[in-house]
């Protein structure tokens, strides 16, 4: 079989190859056979071999039965070679092929298990082809700088150089030579001459020990080693780099301890994650900052290929530079930039299917038409179906008449496309350098009219202006396309959109409607009528749908001036301009009843399209300086911001402003002693008068107790730090614009807002105490944190009578929540000699949160509430106690009144004797106190296994809507799903669920009858990639390929048995998807 | 790491970039660098001072008349409806509540909750609540009432008709009290413009409430006009002195305050502006009153146009002509009509009854009102509508989108509206005459006039122009018989107008009504007749709970009793 294979390649190969497509396609199919065969096992690379006038091609197999080695060559460069005759023994393989290749104008190249040949060319000969190369070594710091001593060796040749003080050095090759710059401090280099090209630009990555690791941190960029504060790092290689992601978000979801990273979704487009940093501390927006390249961005416009670092501020000190943006954390994310050096060009693409992690599974026609008859009987009505209906339509033999619809089938594929793919080039010289990446995402949803498609390009432009003057100019594009089925009746469905609103309808629609009843002669299309046309597949097919472009344009400028060595001024100036437009369109249609060709609805014609825009502006100034001397390090940064947002697309005038002055001081001595402080004040105009300003400081010690003395001598301990930290951190996002003034809606008279004047800052209370530790070399590592969270002055909307005509709408500073908890990290890298190696992460956070105060509390909405003592958003309602027996209703239980055997039993807390709206209580905590995350990866060879798995631990969940309240006639209806068909008779009196009626009556209520345990283990990926020799793609001018094959989210481990327990959610979520790709990574 | 200090090496760079600056560029630089700094902590004032720069503050608000009319009509939108569009407080959806229908929509299911005994003050989540919003919007707009009160005369406007604005905002709010009272009993009062630290308000007694609904409905009555033909014409959502004494009339006859609802009744009559309406062919007068071809008419007191109105033809039609059949009419209702000859069923005895039973309309010998009022099993609405004919047939019983009872709402319901269900155009009509005139009927009798010539003569008023015979004094000659006589007047009259309600609250009957099984149409082959539900009144039940909304609001708030 092998055989057949080597011939199959050699003949694509001889064919001439023009375009390099072709060539990645060949290098592909030689990856494959080799992927193919590295299991076998290591072949003798001696040959024994005899033979007598044999064609060369035929030798060629011989040796490869012998050897194992692929022998790769065009045939028309074998055509001159006559048949070879051959008696070798154990003779090595180089020397049988130079003997077979004696005198013809070819040249070979053995690699580890493959022998290339090629012609030489009719070019001078090898003294003649010696040339002088010059270059520049330069550093990849930005700008960079050239680096001089670095020694130039030409491999496997006795020549060498080295850079002079310019980093310029001249040195002779031949074609082919490889070259290779060293130097200390800095990772090795090699670099292949292919063409006479007389200027080389190199640059060397430093080569950091893990101590020296410089991070991304508030405005700057510092050494781990010196920070004070308590900050996460995102792995990009284990979580981003080369994985299927579609919204950055989501692939926080396990790297850094102290988030929280929630999918509400697996829509197309709207699948992004929640992420909170050391959970809610709030009771509006509680989502972090996040800041691209220094200024806030949508985390999920990010193209992932395109992400540099990703650091998460947590505590007090390491975000009180942001200030009033900060309360909820903040995550500084910085994209790649060009380096100098050759231009590389990087293709990475994968494609994949989803599936949905479930669909509901609604009953039968005939089941549904029993359950109707049994919840009209227990209503004191008359049954709705005969028997002879139910058995006609159980028969199947009427169908148009007594249908039997799967509606979930009909309307919810079980699979949906997805795709990806992203072109990066970058490269450059000391003058300028350029990152330019585009990208493609497009997703399918399992709902027609559903999809997604995004297109990003980024261009990050660095410029040398001269050698104190530098500045980026980047550009970063998004266009982002959604198609949705149009969402006809806004009510229903509420906030679900259109695709939620098509999920809504199929859970109601009753299996016993015809979807679509066959054409008619004149090729009329009649659909079942259901209430008022909530068909869902005609609602699909006729109603339309609505198109959506978001643009995102922004432009970032930002200069640096190096003053002195150690000081620098750098501006920042970015413009973003957002615009989305939309077209919906429909067209008309009558709904026809198939038999009378009576009007049972209309659709009337819908072609609308709309265009909203804002803007937002930054700008900032920092000074900043570090220095050294002796054991003392200083660093120091003072700044100034200004951002003009405007934030409601449809009034581009409609604008907050925030201006801010921040000063940083960090004192280090001897790398051992850390102290940080931070002070920024920030004046928003989103407040009255005298409520504008705010100061938000904070503090932070760190002792790097490994540099003592007494552990220096300790090899086992490479780093132990301790640190702490206190601050101020403020918070303005849940106000809205002019929330001080009262203004008027001046279409009815009514007050749009009513102004507070003296609503000004949440502040956050932070305290932060952390070990950082790393033993054997930093192959163990463990991170501990512990914080205690105090928000203050918590902007809210207390409950005002409805009678007052107030409304609920008045912000006012009325409540201080506490939350407290801790974090553990450890990680661990491990080698097994060179082949295997491989490393474990772990972490798990834990929080607590606590409603302190609240003015005029408890506040309750629906079913929940705001009460002190208990965490934020806790559940509100019936305790319950299984069903109503006939048994209690003769005891003569309390109940609430018109309740019957095999209603839901609710508790009397207040042991009144009846069961009221005031025996209701606290039922259940939503927010998870506990996250966890397990980062594994294996590499064995050129194969790689990576695996990540997240989990919440207990969480309170609540089934609603029609998952607490199938057959809600009153309420639209709904199809019972199979699982809940077991209730309450008197026939089963141990039911799992309560009786059945019409309308749910105060069966629905919120109680915890219907609270489950959202708690999760989920394995969030599994992925397995293969990286290939580079010798063997070099020759197709490759420097990288690898493939993967990833499943995002294949395994849940939860009892929450009919939805998603990380979703949740209910009758109008659309589900969770599992994620199988195949993606390929190509680096030119 | 190498030293920043190096000079660039200009052979290395690309051939036309400046690189050599020299020092005017440097000087250039340091320029703007101290530019860009100062710039930024000046105008910190300004930069930070952003105030809404499109909407309007309270203080520039009420200057001109366009700005007041904009808030009479707010307040005029807040007129009940006829069936639901989007909008729960709906009269004619509202007859679910009541023995007259079963509520069948796919929405509003508190109308059923209620209807079942199952009301509490937190609903199950729906999509639309009927419940909530009415108490919210009823006092949003009392707030929006007494904010005109306080701001208007601020506004340039002719004193006289800055007067008239007045008064129709006071009969605005007076109506929407007595609305919140009809539902929820005795309420807190609202007359200014309540702060935050007000708004736990108490509620006043029920005699505080219909003293100030009615004192304030006098006053408005004398000075309001009684039509807007001056102002423009057909405006007829407007409350002029006729409905503010109408309205005056219901806080009194509800409140249980005979002689003052009988006086009130009286003025509205005395006004000599309305009567009852009359089709070319009489015949058609009562069938026509709810037609296009009778919304031009001098019976209508108030009425709200259209637009809570235009789905009348999709809720209420049979489905056979693309209707969905939300209004159910039940047996009890069907067999409170009269004969043509003026008979009730119960008198005709058990064999006539069971007649009537099966084909209710047998002879076309009911009164007339019955076959305008309700589709009832063999009628015709656009086509035959049977539901107990076999499948296929849309309306079958429990089909979806069919009658749960076998009996549709006939009024409102204008074949006109066929291709267009859902954007008719017709007016539904609040209060019209008729309804005062058995106001006044019933106001008389149980007030101990039930002798008063006027009993007989409006009575007889009403039944002419319906084409029924007079009341036959012979059989109604005592108080009980004539309190008979009004309430089965009233129930047919008014039918599925939303009367019902506090009617049968009123007449304190709604704990035998509203328990137990409800009776759709009987199968006139096999004699077998529909049971749509069974209800269930607890003592409660009399008055709608207060939303638990309010009770978390508001301290001071007293819940009703049983909830």
């Amino acid at each position: 079989m092998y055989r057949n294979l080597t011939r199959f390649l050699g003949e694509p190969y001889a064919r001439p190859l023009s375009s390099i497509l072709l060539r990645m396609k060949l290098t592909f199919f030689i990856c494959l056979a080799t992927l193919m065969q590295v299991s076998a096992s290591i072949h003798a690379q001696k040959v024994t071999l005899k033979v007598n006038n044999l064609a060369i091609e035929s030798v060629f197999a011989q040796l490869h039965d012998q050897t194992g080695y692929d022998i790769l060559y065009r045939s028309a460069d074998l055509k001159k070679i006559a048949p070879i005759n051959l008696n070798v023994k154990d003779m090595p393989l180089k020397q049988v092929i130079e003997k077979c290749l004696a005198g013809q104008p070819l040249s070979y190249t053995i690699s580890s298990n493959a022998v290339i040949i090629k012609s030489i060319p009719l070019v001078k000969s090898s003294a003649d082809s010696l040339f002088k190369i010059k270059g520049r070594v330069y550093d990849n710091g930005e700008p960079p700088s050239p680096i001089p001593g670095v020694i130039v060796k030409v491999k496997d040749r006795a020549v060498s150089a080295t850079t002079d003080p310019n980093g310029n050095f001249e040195i002779s090759v031949n074609q082919g030579d490889i070259l290779l710059f060293s130097y200390v401090g800095f990772k090795s280099q090699e670099y292949t001459i292919r063409n006479l090209k007389e200027n080389l630009t190199i640059s060397l990555v430093a080569d950091i020990n893990a101590l020296d690791e410089v991070v991304v941190t508030g405005y700057t960029e510092r050494k781990l080693k010196h920070l004070a504060n308590s900050m996460g790092l995102v792995d990009i290689k284990a979580t981003i780099q080369d994985k299927p992601i579609t919204q950055l978000s989501q692939a926080l979801q396990g790297g850094v301890t102290g988030l929280t990273v929630q999918q509400a979704s697996g829509l197309p487009g709207g699948d992004a994650a929640k992420i909170l940093i050391r959970g809610i501390s709030t009771l509006g927006v509680s989502d972090p900052l996040i800041l691209v390249d220094g200024v806030p961005y949508p985390l999920d416009d990010i193209d992932p290929t395109t992400v540099e670092s990703i650091s998460v501020l947590k505590d007090a000190a390491a975000a009180s530079i942001y200030g009033s943006r900060a309360a909820n954390g903040v995550i500084v994310v910085t994209t790649r930039r060009g380096k100098v050096g050759k231009v590389s060009i990087v293709y990475d693409g994968y494609f994949g299917i989803q599936k949905p992690t479930y669909i509901p599974d609604f009953v039968e026609a005939p089941q549904y038409m029993e359950m109707v008859n049994l919840a009209q009987r227990n209503n004191g009505g008359t049954p709705t179906y005969t028997q002879s209906q139910i058995d006609i339509t159980r028969a199947g033999t009427d169908p148009l008449v007594y249908p039997n619809t799967n509606w979930s089938a009909l309307i919810l594929k079980d699979q949906a496309n997805s795709q990806n793919h992203t072109i990066g080039i970058s490269g450059g010289n000391n003058l300028a350098r350029f990152a330019v990446t585009g990208s493609y995402l497009k997703q399918d949803g399992i709902i027609s009219n559903t999809s997604f498609n995004r297109y990003n390009l980024r261009a990050n432009t660095s410029v040398t202006l001269s050698d104190k003057l530098s500045m980026y100019l980047d550009l970063a594009l998004v266009r982002k396309e959604s198609e949705r089925p149009v969402q006809r009746i806004g009510n229903l469905a509420a906030g679900a959109g259109g695709p939620g609103y098509i999920l809504y309808e199929t859970y109601r629609i009753p299996p016993n409607i015809v979807a679509k009843y066959p054409d008619r002669a004149d090729g009329y299309q009649a659909y079942g009528v259901y209430g008022e046309m909530l068909n869902p597949l005609a609602e699909l097919e006729r109603g339309g749908y609505t198109l959506s472009k978001d643009d995102d344009i922004n432009i970032n400028f930002q200069p640096q001036w190096d003053i002195i060595p150690g000081l620098k001024l750098r501006g920042q100036y970015l413009f973003r301009t957002f615009s989305t437009g939309s077209v919906t369109n429909r067209d008309a249609y009558n709904f026809l009843d198939y038999f009378t060709n009576a009007l049972r609805y209309q659709f009337g014609a819908i072609k609308t399209t709309g265009l909203a825009k804002k803007n937002y502006q930054y700008m900032s100034a920092t000074l900043d300086y570090n220095k050294t001397f002796a054991k003392h390090t200083i660093y120091g940064l003072a700044g100034l911001s200004r951002e003009m947002d405007n934030p409601s697309t449809s009034n581009q005038f409609a604008e907050a402003n925030l201006a801010s002055f921040f000063l940083k001081l960090n004192y280090i001595y001897n790398d051992k002693y850390l102290f940080e402080s931070t002070i920024r004040t920030d004046g928003s105009s989103k407040f009255g008068p005298g409520k504008k300003w705010g100061v938000f400081p904070s503090a932070a010690v760190g002792w790097n107790i490994n540099k003592e003395g007494f552990l220096k001598n300790v090899k086992t301990i490479s780093n132990l730090k301790l640190r702490a930290s206190y601050g101020l951190l403020g918070n303005n996002q849940n106000v809205g614009l002019y929330q001080y003034q009262t203004t008027i809606n001046a279409g009815t008279g009514r007050e749009a807002v009513i102004g507070n004047p003296d609503i000004t800052w949440e502040t956050v209370k932070m305290l932060d105490i952390g070990l950082d530790a790393s033993f054997l070399e930093n192959r163990i590592g463990l991170t501990v944190d512990y914080f205690d969270k105090k928000t203050e002055d918590i902007l809210l909307t207390p409950p005002l009578s409805l009678s007052s005509g107030l409304g609920s709408s008045i912000p006012v500073n009325a409540g201080s929540v506490s939350n407290k908890g801790w974090e553990v990290a450890v990680n661990y890298n491990y080698e097994i000699g060179k082949q295997l190696k491989g490393s474990v992460s772990a972490g798990y956070s834990y929080y607590e949160n606590k409603i302190l105060s609240l003015t005029k509390g408890p506040y309750v909405n629906g079913s929940q509430i705001q009460k002190e003592g208990f965490p934020l958003n806790s559940y509100y309602g019936y305790m319950s106690n299984g069903l109503l027996q006939q048994a209690d209703i003769a005891a003569g239980v309390p109940i609430i009144a018109g309740q019957v055997a095999g209603d839901i039993r609710y508790l009397d807390l207040n042991g009144d004797k009846q069961i009221t709206s005031a025996d209701r209580t606290v039922i259940g905590n939503p927010n998870p106190k506990g996250n966890y995350f397990l980062n594994m990866r294996l590499d064995l060879k050129r194969f790689d296994l990576q695996a990540q798995l997240n989990g919440f631990t207990k969480t309170d969940a609540y089934y609603t809507g029609r998952y607490n309240a199938p057959l809600n006639f009153t309420d639209g209806g709904g199809t019972p799903m199979t699982w809940q068909t077991d209730t309450w008779t008197p026939e089963n009196t141990g039911a799992s669920l309560p009786r059945l009626t019409p309308s749910p009556g105060n069966n629905a209520l919120a109680s915890d009858y219907w609270q489950t345990n959202a708690a999760f283990a989920r394995v969030r990926f599994i992925q397995l990639g293969y990286t290939f020799n580079e010798k063997l793609i070099k020759k197709a001018r490759l420097s990288q390929v690898r493939l993967y094959f990833n499943a995002q989210n294949p395994f849940t481990f939860t009892d929450m048995k009919y939805l998603d327990p990380e979703t949740r959610g209910a009758d109008t979520t659309y589900p969770m998807m599992r994620f199988y790709t195949f993606g390929i990574n190509v680096k030119i | 790491m190498a030293s920043k200090k190096q000079q660039i090496n200009v052979k290395t760079g690309h051939p036309g970039w400046p690189i050599n600056y020299g020092n005017s560029l440097m000087k250039k630089i340091y320029v703007l660098a101290a530019a860009y700094l100062l710039f930024f902590p000046s105008c910190t004032k300004e930069f930070l001072t952003k105030d809404n720069p499109t909407s309007t503050t309270d203080e520039q608000f009420w200057k001109t008349e366009a700005q007041l009319l904009t808030v009479v009509n707010d307040l005029a939108g807040g007129l009940p409806g006829g069936v639901f569009n989007f909008n729960g407080n709906t009269r004619i959806s509202f007859t679910g509540l009541t023995d007259d229908a079963v509520w069948t929509a796919n929405f509003l299911p508190e109308i059923n909750t209620i209807a079942l005994g199952n009301a509490t003050p937190i609903l199950p989540p729906s999509a639309f609540m009927a419940v909530l919003p009415f108490w919210r919007d009823d006092y949003s707009r009392i707030r929006l009432a007494n904010r005109f009160l306080e701001n208007a005369s601020s506004a340039y406007v002719d004193p006289a008709d800055l007067k008239r604005y007045m008064l129709e905002v006071r009969a605005y709010r007076a109506f929407f009290h007595l609305e919140l009272f009809l539902y929820y009993g005795a309420i807190p009062i609202v007359t200014k413009s309540i702060t935050p630290n007000e708004s736990d308000l108490k509620r006043n007694t029920k005699e505080e409430v219909i003293q100030f609904i009615t004192s304030e409905l006098s006053e408005c009555a004398a000075g309001l006009p009684l039509d807007y033909s001056a102002q423009g014409g057909d405006i007829f959502n407007r409350i002029t002195k006729g409905a503010a004494l109408t309205m005056k009339t219901v806080a009194f006859l509800n409140a249980g305050m005979y002689p003052q609802a009988a006086s009130a009744a009286k003025e509205v009559i005395d006004l000599r502006y309305y009567e009852l309406y009359k089709a070319a062919d009489p015949k058609n007068s009562y069938l026509n009153l709810f037609m296009y071809s009778g919304e031009t008419n001098k019976e209508r007191i108030i009425s709200i146009q259209n637009g809570n109105h235009k789905d009348a033809f999709l809720r209420l039609a049979p489905p056979n002509a693309g209707g969905t059949s939300t209004v159910n009419p039940t047996a009890a209702m069907v067999n409170t009509y009269e004969t043509r000859q003026g008979k009730t069923l119960a008198e005709l005895g058990t064999d006539s009854l069971e007649i009537y039973k099966r084909n209710p309309n047998y002879n076309d010998n009911r009164d007339p009102r019955f076959k305008a009022s309700i589709i009832y099993p063999g009628a015709t609405f656009y086509t035959l509508v049977d539901p107990f004919a076999p499948l296929p047939n849309v309306c079958a019983i429990g089909a979806n989108n069919s009658s749960r009872t076998g009996f549709w709402v006939r009024k409102y319901a204008d074949l006109a509206d066929r291709t267009r269900p859902e954007n008719g155009s017709l007016d539904f009509m609040i209060y019209r005459y008729a309804d005062v005139l058995l106001m006044y009927v019933e106001a008389l009798v149980e007030s101990g006039q039930w002798s008063n010539t006027d009993v007989v003569t409006y009575l007889n008023q009403i039944r002419e122009r319906a084409g029924m015979p007079n009341v036959n004094t012979t059989v109604y000659n005592t108080e009980a018989k004539m309190r008979e006589l009004y309430r089965r007047e009233r129930r047919v009259e008014l039918a599925f107008e939303g009367s019902r309600l506090f009617d049968m609250r009123r007449w304190r009957i709604a704990d035998q009504v509203m328990n137990g099984v409800v009776y759709g149409a009987t199968n006139p082959a096999t004699g077998v007749t529909v049971i749509a539900e069974t209800r269930k009144f607890t003592n409660k039940d009399w008055l709608w709970p207060i939303p638990g909304e309010e009770m978390a609001g508001n301290l001071n708030m007293v819940q009703n009793p049983g909830y």
